[in-house]
């Protein structure tokens, strides 16, 4: 009753901010104008910018955020079981390291290819995920073969850096105008976004978030490690698979859409865990999923500073609150261990 | 296939090459108590551990219910046989008792595992009989070791299965404990299960089991009746000294 409750008010939350989205904004539009944009009422050929902003900007930006958030944190949550590790997530294996240096091949060295645009436009997301996805398979062919978590990690951070190296390096040769691209990427935002790269996204990241939905069940057996899981009648090595692939994809299309956020694929899942206090992945996977979006929401809404002209960095500002979040949690529970 | 639950035939277990115990032959009749001894590192986990598909059976057959038991998925191997490992458990201290024992039920639980009211009778039930009911609510983290013990014996109680492995179940428990926890296996029996469990309590259990599966010095598996292996003498032969 009472999670239900919760999960009731997560839905009334999303919807909040996806309304104070609309309506804040740089650009001083009322509500009663909005309205009238959304419904097509607007006649008036003056104001038909009003509907360019609705259309062109803050609805593909709403939609980008949650859909970011609702990926990456479903994605934490089914990488931290799987690894059984509370440091797991896309940014800390360097998983989103692996899509930056696909993104990285592509901006920094397609400069060459010339201005195909619509190439880029396939081939950012494709090598973002091709680029999370061999991370992964380095991380899963590592954890076989060590089965201490902390070495894992070490991996993952090593990852990290050789990517962020190698990064470097394409930057020597590049232009001026691909770097300044891949900075600005490299900070994270909501906005970017066209229409074309959302709908890519958006159709990869939904049935992915279905698929992983299905795996409730499976996730929860999974807590019992690999072998005792066996006997409860998991087939271990096909959800092994399966998370990889779903992570890859999810974290590969939202960073090559979005560039890397941060702490939000960390910090959602033990904020979801903390909150309704179980292990339960029925529960759990949901809750990710909608608390994602609306972290995501809110990050998007502080970044934009609506009661200034300036805006932030995306990634400053997941920083800022994510880190927190895992912190604070870290100091209550007296350790995240308890969960894996 | 009679009353036959599982049988091998021209078994050896081991890792990778090296072979670590071998059975010409072996059965469990369905409703037995069956008890397998041996020394340290005789291969007693291993052999157990290959029944439930985690080491790969380096030559033979085990058949489960007559089928080729290799070719059996996990699912359907989990509906037959449930398992209590030896130590190691990696479960999270934050899960409930209550959700770890529900874990038995996901062989037979719909592709959600959403738990029907049957499914959390049977999961009363199984608290009940492994005497853990009154730790349901609580998280495995704040439960002592025998508990925790007693809590994966009622999963696999959930589980509902033909077969049940335990390897060491005992070693947590003391001696009144165990006379008690055998009582249980005995009566699970009584109602048509079948039991194969590992123990180094070879007195206590001599007195409770229809089997005795050995395996001795030369690494061979042994399947005798409990009441001729107390007279055989083969105790001292393989321990060295008597009980």
């Amino acid at each position: 009753m009472k999670k239900s409750f919760w999960l009731i008010l997560a839905i009334a939350a999303i919807l909040g901010l996806c309304f104070l989205e609309l309506i804040l904004g740089s650009a001083d539009i009322s509500g009663r104008e909005i309205w009238d944009a959304l419904l097509g009422n607007e006649q008036n050929a003056e104001k038909q910018y009003i509907t360019t902003i609705v259309f062109e900007s803050r609805i593909p930006r709403i939609l980008t955020a949650i859909t970011a958030g609702a990926g990456l944190s479903v994605c934490g949550l089914m990488l931290q079981t799987y690894f059984r590790n509370p440091l797991a997530g896309p940014g800390v294996l360097g998983i989103s390291s692996g899509a930056s240096l696909g993104v990285a091949l592509v901006i920094l060295g397609g400069g060459t290819l010339g201005a195909f645009s619509s190439f880029k436009n396939f081939a950012i997301p494709l090598a973002a995920i091709l680029g999370s996805a061999i991370v992964l398979l380095v991380i899963l062919f590592a954890a076989r073969k060590l089965k201490d978590q902390l070495s894992l990690l070490i991996i993952g951070l090593m990852l990290g850096y050789l990517t962020a190296g190698i990064v470097s390096v394409l930057q020597f040769g590049a232009t001026e105008e691909s770097i300044k691209a891949m900075v600005f990427w490299g900070l994270g935002s909501f906005q970017a976004a066209t229409w074309s790269q959302l709908t890519i996204m958006m159709c990869l990241v939904i049935p992915a978030l279905l698929v992983s939905i299905l795996l409730s069940k499976s996730l929860n057996a999974m807590l019992l490690g690999e072998e005792e899981s066996a006997t409860v009648g998991l087939n271990f090595k096909q959800m092994s698979i399966v998370i990889l692939v779903l992570s890859g994809v999810m974290t590969g299309i939202v960073t090559a859409t979005c560039g890397p956020i941060a702490f939000i694929g960390l910090s959602v899942p033990h904020l979801v865990r903390s909150w309704f206090k179980s292990s339960d992945h029925k529960l759990l996977l949901p809750a990710s999923l909608l608390f994602g979006m609306i972290i995501a929401l809110f990050c998007d809404l502080m970044s934009r500073m609506p009661w200034t002209e300036q805006s932030l960095p995306l990634n400053a500002v997941t920083s800022l609150i994510g880190a927190p979040v895992v912190l604070s949690i870290v100091l209550r529970s007296r350790g995240l261990k308890s969960f894996y | 296939m009679d009353n036959t639950l599982l049988q091998l035939s021209t078994t050896k277990f081991g890792y990778g090459q090296k072979v670590i115990v071998q059975a010409k032959s072996g059965l469990i009749k369905t409703g037995t108590l069956n008890v397998l001894i041996g020394k340290n590192g005789s291969g007693k986990s291993t052999l157990l551990r290959t029944i439930l598909g985690m080491n790969p059976l380096l030559e033979g057959e085990i058949q489960l219910k007559g089928d080729d038991i290799d070719s059996l998925t996990a699912l359907q191997r989990a509906r037959i046989i449930s398992a209590v490992l030896a130590a190691n458990h990696q479960s999270p201290d934050g899960m409930k008792v209550s959700e770890m024992i529900a874990l038995g039920r996901s062989p037979h639980t719909s592709w959600w595992g959403k738990l029907s009211q049957r499914d959390n009778q049977v999961i009363n039930e199984s608290a009940e009989r492994a005497g853990v009911s009154k730790f349901l609510d609580l998280p495995m983290g704040k439960i002592s070791d025998g508990e925790r013990q007693k809590v994966y014996i009622a999963r696999a109680l959930a589980q509902e299965t033909d077969l049940i492995l335990l390897d060491e179940p005992m070693a947590f428990l003391d001696f009144s404990a165990r006379r008690e926890f055998l009582k249980l296996l005995q009566d699970l029996c009584k109602e048509g299960k079948s039991i194969l469990y590992s123990s180094h309590d070879l007195a206590l259990s001599l007195t409770a089991t229809d089997t005795v599966w050995l395996i001795d010095n030369e690494s061979q598996l042994q399947i005798l009746d409990s009441d001729e292996f107390s007279k055989s003498g083969m105790m001292e032969k393989i321990f060295g000294h008597q009980l």
